[in-house]
């Protein structure tokens, strides 16, 4: 199996956000993701519910002093979804670096 | 693909890096525990140990693991945050094991030496865990630093 893989329910700049703050953490508060990522409330349950739908992300859910709190957690299938595509994007950006580093060279070699 | 393409297609890949290590940073801030939260779980499990070596009644060890249990709670709550540990959990759950399977005979020889020695037996062995606990907290804490490249935060 492929360790590249170009993700296109992650690549969205909002999703790909959670499942960086996520990637490090067994699990973060709805309101952590809602404040690092500065968006609403609604906005940020619209891209969850469309990594949950993916398999990625879980949500669990509990009272605590009379008030609903949400955790979120990447999925093993959603960290190696994610991994796979930081490896896409790495390998994007190499293969760049690498023409540059030829056409130099070739620009090097013509003087 | 195009020269222009490929280039374009690398600065925005590179941009989505660049916005990956940006919050995995931010988070990972929020994830460091101050010192206080090593001393609040390496002192109970030193104090836990030096009254199971003393053969002390668990009634009054259960307040003392309440507290622990109490401290770890809060704190996740109010960071927001569950960092996973630097070792993957299956090396964590192999070390638990095996610090349990030592720290019970352990206990049991303390129990035995504490006839003869006094109470310096079971306080040796909570100081040993009490030390135990904070080296492996400081090496968790500095592991996460280094994730992040800074050594500020406090």
């Amino acid at each position: 199996m492929s360790h590249f893989h170009f993700d296109t329910v992650i690549h969205a700049p909002n999703r790909l956000q959670i499942c960086a703050l996520l990637a490090p953490l067994e699990t973060a508060e709805f309101q952590v993701l809602r404040d690092e990522l500065r968006v609403s409330d609604s906005v940020l349950s619209k891209h969850i519910k469309q990594l949950e739908e993916a398999g990625y992300l879980k949500l669990r859910k509990y009272k605590a002093n009379g008030r609903q709190r949400t955790w979120a957690y990447l999925t093993s299938k959603g960290r190696k979804a994610f991994e796979a595509h930081v490896e896409e994007l790495r390998r994007l950006v190499s293969i760049a670096d690498g023409m540059q580093n030829n056409s130099s060279i070739r620009k090097q070699s013509t003087i | 693909m195009s020269n222009d393409l490929r280039v374009n297609v690398s600065l925005k890949a590179q941009d989505a890096l660049d916005s990956i290590k940006d919050m995995e940073s931010a988070v990972l801030r929020r994830a460091i525990q101050p010192w206080w939260y090593g001393l609040a779980i390496a002192l109970p499990a030193g104090v836990l140990t030096t009254l199971a070596g003393m053969e002390i009644s668990r009634l009054y060890m259960a307040p003392v693991f309440l507290l622990m249990l109490i401290t770890v709670v809060f704190y996740t709550r109010k960071a927001g945050v569950l960092a996973k540990p630097s070792p993957s959990r299956r090396v964590l759950i192999i070390v638990l094991i095996t610090m349990i399977s030592v720290l019970v005979p352990l206990i049991l020889l303390v129990q035995e030496l504490k006839e003869t020695y006094g109470l310096i037996a079971p306080l040796s062995l909570g100081l040993t865990v009490f030390i135990i606990a904070l080296i492996a907290f400081i090496f968790e804490r500095r592991a996460l630093l280094s994730k992040i490249n800074t050594e500020n935060i406090i």
